[in-house]
């Protein structure tokens, strides 16, 4: 959950604010974006997601961080996915340790309200990021995920809607089947 | 725009009673959905892709229908996307060409309230209809334009927001550039 507010910054100012701040902000060109509280769908999504990345991924060969980790997606651009994954190596910004440069992967668990922040801004801004290989928007209020992967120097799109379908995740050597991301969840209609 | 209403109906009952309505209203799986009027933005966006594929394209290779035009998505879906465009011999439903079966590209002008509805929803209705070759999402609050293309392997996205970005449309033999699109459109503050 987001809330724009009007302050702008720079960017050493806002990395240096974030630092002090008890909730999170994303910064977008020079724009301050509060990140609220998910609903509860939305965490048990993450939490189902979270769980299956943390059993499924060889933690030797990978480094699966969640909502708490920052990630660049532009010298001017600050963004907390819902869960970013590393091969290998992490490059972090800076000794500090809180700004990751190089995922493989993203996720975001999205809603109606997050719909055009999810599905235009953000998939705008990772896709331009040469480590991003994947992306993925799984629907929180009904069976739906969208994975947009990059294939030599293109973007598709597959899409997930049945419940015995299963999102390959090559790059991870994993693969996530969609009633496993909504299993506990009680959906809306369709 | 679009609101949903409680009304459900069969397709043919949808089909009969739509033609006795002023306002158009879509058709899912039973549900009906009305289509309200779009905002300045919306409808000056879709006539300036209009007028610019118009000068474009070879008017003899393709046949251009306005939002009035239904298409059917499949059994139980009917839709009226912003502009549709045909590239062989029209087909339509039946005689009353009330329907039509087989345009080649289609465009949705959208908002964030429709964000979900049109990147979701027609997203996945579209690409379920064989002759449709590419579908383009055109925001109406900024310069951005998302072009699904069917390849052999899926759906190919192209993103594009920079003034001086032109849209490959090989299935039209054109290309279009974004600035056209938005050519005298006003943004609010973004």
């Amino acid at each position: 959950m987001a809330i724009q507010t009007e302050r702008t910054m720079t960017v050493a100012e806002y990395l240096e604010w974030e630092e002090r701040q008890e909730l999170r902000h994303e910064y977008i060109d020079g724009v301050i974006i509060e990140m609220t509280g998910g609903t509860l769908k939305h965490t048990r999504n993450k939490f189902n997601i979270g769980g299956m990345l943390f059993t499924l991924l060889e933690l030797s060969r990978f480094i699966v961080c969640n909502s708490d980790m920052r990630v660049s997606v532009s010298p001017t651009r600050y963004v907390y996915p819902d869960f970013s994954v590393v091969r290998g190596q992490a490059r972090l910004e800076d000794e500090k340790e809180l700004t990751l440069l190089n995922p493989i992967v993203v996720v975001e668990v999205t809603s109606p309200s997050s719909a055009t922040r999810d599905r235009v801004d953000k998939l705008g801004y990772y896709l331009e990021v040469p480590s991003i290989q994947a992306y993925l928007i799984v629907e929180q209020d009904r069976p739906c995920a969208h994975l947009h992967i990059r294939a030599e120097d293109r973007w598709m799109l597959q899409i997930f809607d049945s419940a015995d379908d299963v999102i390959p995740l090559p790059m991870l050597d994993c693969e996530l089947p969609l009633a496993k991301v909504y299993r506990g969840i009680e959906l809306a209609d369709a | 725009m679009a609101i949903q209403t409680e009304r459900t109906m069969t397709v043919a009952e949808y089909l009969e009673w739509e033609e006795r309505q002023e306002l158009r209203h879509e058709y899912i799986d039973g549900d009906i959905i009305e289509m309200s009027g779009g905002t300045g933005n919306h409808s000056k966006i879709a006539m300036n892709i209009a007028l610019a594929l118009g000068s474009l394209v070879n008017l003899l290779s393709f046949v251009f229908h306005s939002s009035n035009m239904r298409i059917r998505v499949s059994e139980n879906r009917y839709v009226y996307p912003d502009l549709s465009i045909v590239g062989r011999a029209e087909v339509y439903e039946d005689e009353s060409e009330l329907t039509l079966l087989n345009p080649a590209f289609v465009v949705e002008v959208t908002s964030p309230t429709s964000a979900t509805r049109d990147r979701v929803d027609k997203l996945d209705l579209y690409l379920e209809v064989p002759s449709i070759e590419a579908y383009l999402i055109v925001d109406q609050d900024r310069p951005r334009a998302d072009l699904y293309t069917r390849t052999q392997v899926g759906w190919h996205l192209q993103i594009f927001s920079d003034a001086e970005d032109v849209i490959p449309l090989p299935t039209l033999d054109c290309e279009l550039p974004l600035a056209q699109v938005y050519r005298g459109i006003e943004f609010a503050d973004a």
